[in-house]
């Protein structure tokens, strides 16, 4: 599948949660990044309430702790039931719940955790990210 | 050029700054950065000693250097510079528009550059999981 961008690599991506719930979200397509993220209140509406609770004495049990260039963060480990990218959809991916800056313009990234099976394709001359899904149920 | 991935999608690359040093350092290819990522000794030895005052000072008497980005832990402030090469193997891109970060990189992270935007937009880059490559071309 052939994705048009205009400054980084994004695509709109569904997410289908535990609950069965589905949404659409801007994304940015990055192969640096260990984990999908997506936000702690959509984690919330797709059915994983554990993820949004921001409890400061109990840590929960899938407390992921990461590493960035910039220092330190921490979320909750979740496994979405589907991520699609238009007709290309996988099951089961892990997501970490965790609230990117509104100011990036985006919801989600979806990191190596959904692109690891499949072959990406980054061609800045003529702006587009290719994903082919190999891993894909459809 | 093909390279071989475990994980992260790693490389060395040589940086060459206006003063003719180069440094050699290993780089994550990151195509969701703006702008390459540099730390701040390696920007001081390629010929870059103003970055390593603060940006804070900085702006005030050089406003034009100085940088907010964006990162999933809020907005980050770094200085600009035009690094004079950047060489990952038989690859070579000039006068690449680097970041150089404020602060060090945590100890965890094995590398000391971030190949973005700047660098990248020279390139095709192709990631193949079955064969656990990825090329740039």
């Amino acid at each position: 599948m052939r994705i048009h961008f205009d400054r980084v690599p994004a695509a709109f991506v569904r997410l289908r949660g535990r609950n069965g719930c589905v949404r659409e979200y801007q994304a940015l397509v990055s192969p640096a990044t260990e984990y999908c993220i997506v936000p702690k209140v959509d984690a919330y509406r797709l059915g994983y309430p554990e993820a949004a609770r921001g409890d400061p004495i109990t840590q929960p049990v899938n407390l992921f702790r990461g590493v960035t260039f910039d220092g330190f963060w921490e979320g909750s480990l979740i496994s979405m039931k589907e991520v699609a990218i238009g007709s290309v959809s996988t099951p089961n991916v892990d997501f970490i719940a965790y609230d990117i800056p509104q100011i990036s313009g985006f919801d989600v990234i979806l990191g190596k955790s959904f692109l690891a099976p499949s072959r990406l394709v980054i061609d800045y001359d003529v702006k587009a990210v290719r994903i082919g899904h190999e891993g894909g149920t459809k | 050029m093909k390279f071989k991935t475990f994980g992260p999608l790693m490389v060395f690359c040589r940086l060459r700054g206006p003063n003719g040093a180069v440094r050699e350092v290993p780089a994550i290819i990151a195509p969701s950065f703006h702008y390459c990522t540099i730390l701040k000794n390696d920007a001081a030895r390629i010929g870059y000693p103003s970055v390593t005052s603060r940006p804070e000072e900085l702006r005030t008497t050089n406003p034009g250097e100085v940088l907010e980005i964006i990162t999933s832990k809020g907005i980050e402030v770094g200085t600009l510079v035009k690094v004079s090469e950047i060489t990952v193997g038989p690859l070579k891109a000039e006068n690449v528009e680097a970041m150089v970060m404020k602060a060090e990189f945590p100890q965890m992270i094995p590398v000391a550059a971030f190949l973005g935007r700047s660098f990248l937009k020279n390139f095709k880059l192709e990631v193949d999981p079955k064969s656990g490559t990825f090329s740039l071309t």
